[in-house]
């Protein structure tokens, strides 16, 4: 009973890191149709700069705003310079994101090396209930939470919100909405900002139990991809359901049949590709 | 110097550069130039690297690759080119079975570096049961492997053995089903060691942690970790704390230029290096394929990590050493608590 408690709270700890990975791209993707395979150097680079942030100042919160803050600046840089000028050309959005993951990740190791940092787990989170045999970290409750809050205001600013309703629109119609009055071009970029913050900040909560390297990128772009596939694009419903499908089945398939645990996560991502290529709650083909 | 084992990449190209600054730039009257290409830790790209130093740059041996998954690749390419190859760190004996007799592991293979550790951690360290977790490919595999074949064969126990999937980023639900032991055997590639051992202190495991080829686990990975990472107990061919004097002044020297200390990977590629100089100054400087690998079979030569001689399949003679991890003034790092003396880096033959 303890075990299934312990895995439990595992795969739900384990479904909001995804969360947290995938709800950036799923906005990014669903909104604007930009395919930003450097979703995943986002992450990794909001890791590196929160951790080097909050090492210096002594301040956990700090870092946590920091990764947001200057990955969301990386953001605007990227939307407004290179990809606002590939709407709708995805190949040419793929090849530029490509392009982008091996820059960050050599910029990294520039600047940081090939060293792998773990984060630090601020004292506010410190400590673990005891679960059995087992030690259930506070941290990992407060990812659960974190995870919570940040789907309760996505879901509140894109479902309840004036600017919500013009993001809507602009997703089932663009045009139409252009041609109503709304600034898009606006309301695009701020979108790509948030999901840039939202990778970022991912990736500096995620390093106390991740970690973070240079060559994570792609790792992580995987995952969030499965996530988004899964839950379906253009919503955080679809990004949290998603990453609770994924998250818990892995955890479960990891701990009692290790075998199969290789391909669990893509088992279910084929499956849902193949029964509803919309994802679950999808409103966007891909 | 790129891809999944970046990591290791600026310490191997250090030791290479360093050593060749040591002798000279010229062993045997011939002058000497180290072509360094990147194989991406990508087994095709390693064979177009080697293919490209052999064709192309015409070197007179190949040094390295080193991950598990690129050296059988090279192996068999460099086989049916006969070109004489000296392989970096600990590989799975199957590398020497290409054929050719051209291949050679100054550090062993894989299980070897495992084996004495299990020996150790029965007759020493007095543990009766362990579980194991494990990256499930190759190198996980036969290292943990070497270290239960010995265990086992002495009166141990694996209570569980838990083969994890490359690349994992969470390791909770293993934690959750690990089962009480003496000890926990565990080996992975380097990040995903620093991710396991953070997240089984985090999840308030106490077993004691025993690790062949324990330096996957850095000084600055072992930073990271903290205070709890001291003492973990593993193996491994070479550690900067080695009381020789050959390996303190190296240590000195080497971090005077490069800061940080070598790694066992450097130091393995120094140990590559310095027994093909050896091989040519025993050849008056004749560098053909057939001499060279004659010459290696029989060069015996001090390294920092010891003095290394090869069997006549090619597999290294040395010493392996067994570690403990230490915080030290400036660093954390891997003290020698023991060692096996000048044995052949293999399981033993039945």
């Amino acid at each position: 009973m303890e075990v299934i408690l312990a895995n439990i709270l595992n795969g739900l700890s384990y479904a909001f890191i995804l969360f947290l990975i995938a709800s950036g791209l799923s906005l990014i993707f669903g909104v604007m149709g930009i395919l930003n395979l450097a979703h995943g150097a986002l992450y990794m680079l909001g890791a590196f700069i929160g951790l080097t942030a909050a090492n210096h100042w002594h301040n956990f919160f700090l870092g946590a705003v920091l990764a947001a803050v200057s990955i969301g600046i990386i953001g605007l840089v990227l939307e407004r310079v290179f990809l606002g000028r590939l709407y709708k050309k995805l190949s040419e959005q793929a090849l530029l994101t490509l392009g982008l993951v091996y820059i960050f990740g050599n910029v990294v190791m520039w600047i940081w090396g090939p060293w792998s940092k773990m984060g630090t787990v601020p004292a506010i989170l410190s400590g673990a209930i005891r679960i059995g045999n087992f030690n259930f970290p506070f941290y990992r409750f407060g990812i659960i939470v974190i995870g919570l809050v940040i789907f309760v205001g996505l879901w509140w600013l894109h479902d309840k919100t004036r600017i919500g309703a013009r993001i809507r629109a602009g997703m089932e119609d663009k045009e139409m909405t252009i041609g109503l009055g709304v600034n898009y071009g606006v309301i695009s970029t701020a979108v790509f900002i948030l999901g840039a913050m939202m990778g970022g900040l991912a990736g500096f909560l995620g390093a106390p139990i991740i970690g973070a390297f240079p060559e994570m990128s792609m790792e992580i772009l995987l995952l969030a991809m499965i996530v988004v596939v899964v839950g379906g694009l253009g919503n955080v419903q679809g990004a949290l359901l998603g990453s609770l499908i994924i998250g818990i089945i892995d955890t479960f398939g990891r701990a009692y049949f290790p075998d199969f645990s290789m391909f669990t996560a893509y088992l279910i991502f084929i499956i849902v590709l193949l029964a509803k290529p919309t994802g679950l709650l999808g409103r966007i083909k891909i | 110097m790129t891809g999944e084992n970046a990591i290791l990449g600026p310490g191997l190209k250090a030791a290479l550069e360093y050593r060749l600054e040591q002798a000279g730039g010229q062993v045997a009257g011939r002058k000497l130039e180290l072509v360094i290409e990147d194989d991406g830790t990508n087994p095709t790209t390693s064979v177009d690297k080697a293919r490209k130093l052999v064709e192309q740059d015409k070197v007179d041996v190949v040094l390295g690759p080193v991950h598990g998954a690129c050296a059988p690749a090279v192996a068999n390419f460099l086989t049916a080119s006969k070109t004489p190859h000296i392989i970096f760190m600990q590989k799975s004996i199957g590398v020497l079975q290409f054929g050719g007799g051209n291949i050679f592991l100054p550090f062993g293979t894989l299980s070897g570096t495992g084996y004495s550790l299990g020996l150790y951690a029965y007759d020493k360290l007095g543990y009766k049961t362990a579980t194991v977790a494990v990256e499930d490919f190759v190198s996980g595999q036969q290292f943990v492997g070497g270290v239960t074949s010995a265990f086992e064969k002495k009166g141990g126990t694996i209570i569980q053995n838990q083969p994890i999937k490359p690349g994992t980023l969470d390791f909770s639900p293993n934690l959750a089903a690990m089962k009480q032991a003496d000890v926990v055997f565990f080996w992975f590639t380097p990040v995903l060691a620093q991710r396991f051992v953070t997240q089984y202190f985090a999840a308030g495991l106490k077993m004691p942690l025993v690790i062949p080829n324990a330096t996957v686990l850095f000084p600055k990975s072992l930073a990271e970790i903290g205070e709890k990472s001291v003492g973990i107990v593993g193996s491994g061919p070479y550690t900067a704390l080695i009381d020789s004097p050959m390996n303190k002044s190296y240590v000195e020297s080497f971090m005077k230029k490069y800061v940080n200390p070598p790694t066992a990977e450097g130091v393995s590629a120094d140990a590559a290096l310095t027994l093909y100089l050896e091989a040519v100054k025993a050849t008056g400087g004749d560098t053909s394929s057939a001499k060279i690998i004659e010459a290696l079979k029989k060069v015996k030569t001090e390294t920092p990590a010891g003095t290394f001689s090869f069997t006549p399949e090619g597999l290294g003679i040395g010493d392996l050493y067994i570690l403990k991890t230490v915080k030290l003034p400036d660093r954390y790092d891997w003290a020698v608590i023991d060692k096996y003396s000048q044995t052949t880096l293999d399981i033993p033959k039945q």
